[in-house]
């Protein structure tokens, strides 16, 4: 519960300060904390980027927490968490006439929870990371058409890198997660691993990009891109999900 | 009137970590204000002495810098701006390096860096800690009105120019920076915004900033401008270095970081520049503070991560 609402404290702060669109978070946060535009521009990126592979079709979400995309993009979405989160979630859509047809929710424990073939996108986002086994990807890996797509911090022997486990650790997580190549080589038809460094600097272009970059003063460039060197943005793909991944517009340059 | 033993109490405090009353914050700013107000904008000072990077709140790991590099008065020291946000401890960070400022003049010497700001400070950090410490933003505007005060630069015996950034296309001389009226909030660009935000990098001539504010500047703007001026060296802080310092331009500009373990996450090293009477510089290395020497506080996570 603490981690779905530390995210979508996050959110609210990417939409109050202008970067994403997102009239619903409000509900199921009050507050916005605190956050430094390293942290909301990060955020954009990893909700833009995501969000652009939502044309694939009927998405599963693992790990959902308060994430809204369903009323921002619409489609049609499974959506996994706890009990806990699963049951306040369905409070606060319900208390607030949100939209519920095209949306299941499904309480579960993801270290032993099995999905089910109808939906071909996979949505994770910081979860298997979190999980004590890669049940769920090895299942995914068996489909004829499936789309997984991963954010996970990336485990690297540099000094951010070690300081980030051992922060995490502080916290009492002991993070289970891959190095960018252990990541490109999970055994699917195409596997595309690239840092959140590069995805912002090609999604960060253009229209879009000028007007992100004018949302908030900016004061280190070098620190945000060792931050984001540190995660990972990883495409999985099976059967017509491999030529989907030619429309993507930060795996063009690829 | 403040007496001297005022002063000392609160450096007591301070260097506790704890924070001052209100009207005591009230006090200590007004007497910065009247020792600040005669600086120049190129203050003046004499070599030997300890030139510091960037701070950012970090306040545990600045007691860690006067560890390494010797107490205030015994040693002459520099600040280059940036004390505040980002890190946990702005508010205590500053307030400290004031209040030895106040007692000890002629001993240290604070500059502006581009965080000295309101606008800077409401989205990093410092403006939400005042609220947070304080329970109103009195406190912040005593801190924001004094930062207006801070020099813009300083040369140590003529030959070293020292500044948060960097340099300006509309600044050629130091006369040039003499003449800027500083007592004003930071402006989106022009000289003083210059200053306080550009950057060296390996170009020829000059370039847009990725920051949004400031220029990019290469060797040859630093060569030219250090040989009009008669200086050696350009002593400046403002980007994140792993190793703490970084040299640049064939000795003629060094970049000095001085916040280790930056935002409690980049696992770089600080570093403090000295000169010593005869301008040779040396550089000291320091780590972040032990943890257990630190209070972090208790509903700040340590460090933000993507979660």
């Amino acid at each position: 519960m603490e981690l779905a609402l530390s995210t979508a404290r996050a959110k609210k702060r990417c939409a109050e300060r202008g970067y994403i669109e997102d009239p619903y978070v409000s509900h199921f946060v009050a507050d916005r904390g605190t956050g430094d535009p390293s942290m909301t521009r990060g955020y954009y990126a990893r909700i833009r980027a995501i969000e652009l592979t939502f044309p694939f079709g009927p998405r599963l979400v693992l790990g959902a927490g308060f994430d809204t995309s369903f009323w921002r993009c619409g489609g049609k979405a499974v959506e996994v968490d706890a009990p806990d989160v699963i049951r306040a979630k369905r409070e606060i859509a319900k208390r607030n006439s949100l939209r519920v047809d095209g949306l299941d929710f499904v309480e579960a424990d993801l270290n032993s929870f099995v999905p089910e073939s109808s939906q071909p996108l996979i949505i994770a986002e910081c979860v298997f990371a979190y999980l004590r086994n890669d049940n769920i990807l090895d299942w995914a890996s068996r489909q004829e058409n499936v789309l997984v797509v991963i954010f996970e911090p990336l485990k690297s022997n540099d000094k951010f890198g070690k300081i980030m486990f051992e922060n995490f650790g502080i916290r009492g997580w002991n993070l289970r997660t891959k190095t960018m190549d252990e990541w490109a080589v999970l055994p699917f038809q195409k596997v595309k691993a690239l840092s959140m460094k590069t995805v912002c600097d090609r999604l960060l272009v253009g229209e879009e990009g000028a007007r992100i970059r004018g949302l908030e003063p900016f004061d280190d460039p070098s620190e945000f891109d060792l931050l984001m060197s540190h995660y990972g943005l990883v495409l999985a793909a099976n059967g017509t999900a491999v030529p989907f991944l030619d429309t993507l517009p930060f795996l063009l340059d690829d | 009137m403040a007496q001297e033993s005022d002063v000392d109490l609160w450096i007591d405090k301070l260097r506790r970590c704890e924070v001052l009353g209100e009207s005591s914050v009230r006090r200590l700013c007004e007497l910065a204000k009247e020792i600040l107000v005669d600086e120049s904008n190129v203050q003046k000072i004499s070599a030997p002495v300890t030139i510091c990077g960037d701070i950012h709140g970090q306040f545990y790991d600045l007691l860690e810098l006067f560890r390494v590099g010797g107490d205030c008065p015994e040693t002459n020291y520099l600040f280059l701006g940036d004390f505040v946000d980002r890190g946990h401890y702005s508010l205590e960070t500053f307030l400290f390096l004031v209040a030895l400022k106040v007692r000890y003049p002629g001993r240290i010497t604070l500059i502006r860096g581009n965080h000295e700001s309101r606008q800077i400070t409401q989205v990093y950090g410092f403006y939400d800690e005042c609220v947070r410490k304080y329970g109103s933003a009195q406190v912040w505007k005593y801190c924001t009105e004094l930062f207006d005060f801070l020099s813009l630069s300083a040369v140590v015996d003529n030959k070293v120019l020292c500044v948060h950034g960097g340099l300006s296309p509309s600044v050629s001389t130091l006369d040039q920076i003499r003449t800027i009226d500083r007592k004003h909030e930071v402006p989106h660009d022009g000289a003083m915004c210059d200053l306080l935000w550009s950057d060296p990098e390996e170009i020829s001539g000059w370039g847009l900033s990725p920051r949004g504010a400031g220029y990019l500047f290469g060797g040859d703007v630093v060569e030219k401008f250090n040989a009009q001026n008669n200086l050696d060296l350009i002593a400046r802080a403002h980007q994140l270095v792993m190793e703490g310092h970084k040299p640049l331009f064939d000795d003629k500009l060094v970049t000095v970081w001085s916040a280790p373990n930056y935002c409690y996450r980049c696992g770089n090293v600080a570093a403090i520049l000295q000169l010593d009477a005869n301008l040779n510089r040396s550089f000291r290395i320091f780590q972040a503070a032990p943890q257990h020497v630190r209070v972090v506080p208790q509903k700040d996570p340590a460090a933000e991560y993507f979660l």
